[in-house]
């Protein structure tokens, strides 16, 4: 991570340590998958911490969430913790989801989000796809800081997308998770076109393939606040070093 | 080995695949009977598919916690109840194990998702790991606790290409069945390609064989 200390104005330092601690605040960042160990939260924890700024939401498996809650326990800012459900491909029966649902929120995570049925989606059953957002957003919208619905837009066509989409309004979603990551990356072209068909309609939330700062500056400018990207810390770095040639602290 | 010896120990899966409509589920089952496979492995929300192939001579195994496994060990339990509330499509169901938490140290975690996700339900309960990524000391205790449980078998990976995990069929089904002694089955799961890929798993110890309907070996 930057070295502030580096940078001999420290009115500059400070400056850019709060755009920076604010960027990173729009990002998610953390560790999940089938073979991730105590020790690889604990490792990733610790590169959070170096940062001394809060992502987000620390993205988490359910399993993790007792151990991450204490790893941030004397840490120097509030760390949302934020968990998949059915991820990543939206597989489990809805009852299922729901189940998992009430357990996350028995655990006070405090931000999810629920891969929708894609065999569903992929099989033109919109009103299907609508009863399981509904389901959802009523029982434990209010309940979470976010409950996003994620779509694999990737896979889908702009038909698919905007379908499921009025799906989704119909159902009273706010927010929509594009792509899951795992493979399949978000484009510029996919946000467009729900910006585009649903205008100020849905918080959309990019997820996949984010690797450059220009990206993230790019999803920011169409309106997205809520980014996922594996390289959160990477980008925050591009951005303080941007920050700092700009202001003249390089 | 002929065609016919090698069908008898494949199970056809789509499972790992992002696609999935109820179209291709429904050919996932022609593509099965159409190369003399009798067992499938769907997902949950296949479900419906699986239903109406109940008798055609197809027997289905259903998904639970896959790919990442990390849901706790009720909560398998209770997907497991609400795919038999739904109709009851598995005729055997194929939970993925919390490998990482379990190579965290956890084993007491493992053994009551085995626990209860066998007892739960009265039709065969096979665990996925990833072979690859763990110790032979973590497959004796993995082998070991199923054949405690009474699980049906063992299941060497996810074969969800997605995850960069490290997946070596033929030594995985070696490993296993060090372990797994006689007493549970060996499935093994992996982006096979060639029939003599799935004959050298064989001969390496596995009882069974996924393949992705997408391979080129199951002709249509």
């Amino acid at each position: 991570m930057f070295d502030f200390s580096s940078v001999r104005d420290r009115e500059i330092a400070d400056k850019v340590f709060q755009e920076a601690k604010h960027f990173l605040s729009l990002c998610h960042f953390g560790l999940q998958g089938i073979t991730r160990t105590e020790d690889d939260v604990r490792e990733i924890v610790a590169k959070l911490k170096e940062t001394k700024m809060a992502p987000l939401a620390f993205d988490t498996e359910m399993q993790f969430v007792p151990l991450v809650r204490e790893l941030f326990t004397d840490y120097c800012c509030d760390v949302k913790l934020h968990c998949a459900v059915s991820y990543p491909m939206g597989r489990y029966t809805l009852q299922t989801k729901m189940d998992t649902l009430a357990k996350l929120r028995r655990m006070k995570v405090d931000d999810v989000c629920i891969c929708l049925d894609w065999q569903a989606i992929f099989s033109g059953r919109y009103k299907d796809i609508e009863t399981e957002a509904r389901t959802i957003v009523e029982e434990y919208q209010d309940d979470f800081y976010r409950v996003a619905l994620v779509i694999p837009a990737t896979l889908m066509s702009d038909t698919q997308i905007i379908e499921t989409c009025k799906a989704l309004d119909s159902a009273g979603t706010v927010s929509v998770k594009v792509n899951p990551g795992a493979k399949l990356g978000v484009s510029f072209e996919e946000v467009a076109l729900i910006k585009r068909v649903f205008p100020n309609r849905f918080d959309v939330h990019p997820s996949g393939n984010i690797r450059t700062l220009a990206e993230v500056l790019r999803y920011r400018e169409m309106g997205c606040n809520n980014i996922h990207t594996a390289a959160a810390l990477e980008i925050t770095n591009a951005f303080i070093e941007k920050r700092l040639n700009e202001y003249g602290g390089i | 080995m002929g065609w016919g010896q090698i069908a008898e120990k494949v199970i056809l899966t789509n499972v790992p695949n992002y696609y999935i409509s109820d179209e291709n589920c429904e050919n996932l089952y022609y593509k099965a009977m159409a190369n003399q496979i009798d067992r499938v492995f769907i997902s949950p929300t296949s479900a419906a598919v699986g239903k109406k192939f109940k008798d055609r001579g197809v027997k289905t195994a259903v998904s639970i916690a896959y790919p990442a496994g990390c849901a706790d060990p009720e909560l398998k339990a209770m997907e497991i109840k609400n795919c038999e509330n739904e109709g009851g499509a598995a005729d055997m169901y194929f939970v993925t194990a919390a490998v990482g938490y379990f190579m965290s140290g956890h084993e007491d975690n493992l053994q009551k998702e085995m626990t209860q996700c066998v007892e739960v339900v009265n039709k065969p309960v096979y665990f996925i790991i990833e072979a690859g990524e763990m110790s032979d000391r973590h497959l004796r205790i993995v082998c070991n606790m199923a054949k405690k449980t009474k699980a049906a078998g063992i299941i060497s990976s996810t074969a969800f290409m997605p995850y960069e995990i490290c997946r070596e069929p033929a030594e995985d089904a070696r490993r296993l069945r060090q372990y797994a002694e006689g007493s549970l089955e060996i499935i093994v799961s992996g982006a096979f390609t060639a029939i003599e890929e799935i004959e050298h798993v064989i001969v390496n110890g596995a009882d069974t064989v996924i393949i992705n309907e997408s391979s080129k070996i199951v002709r249509v």
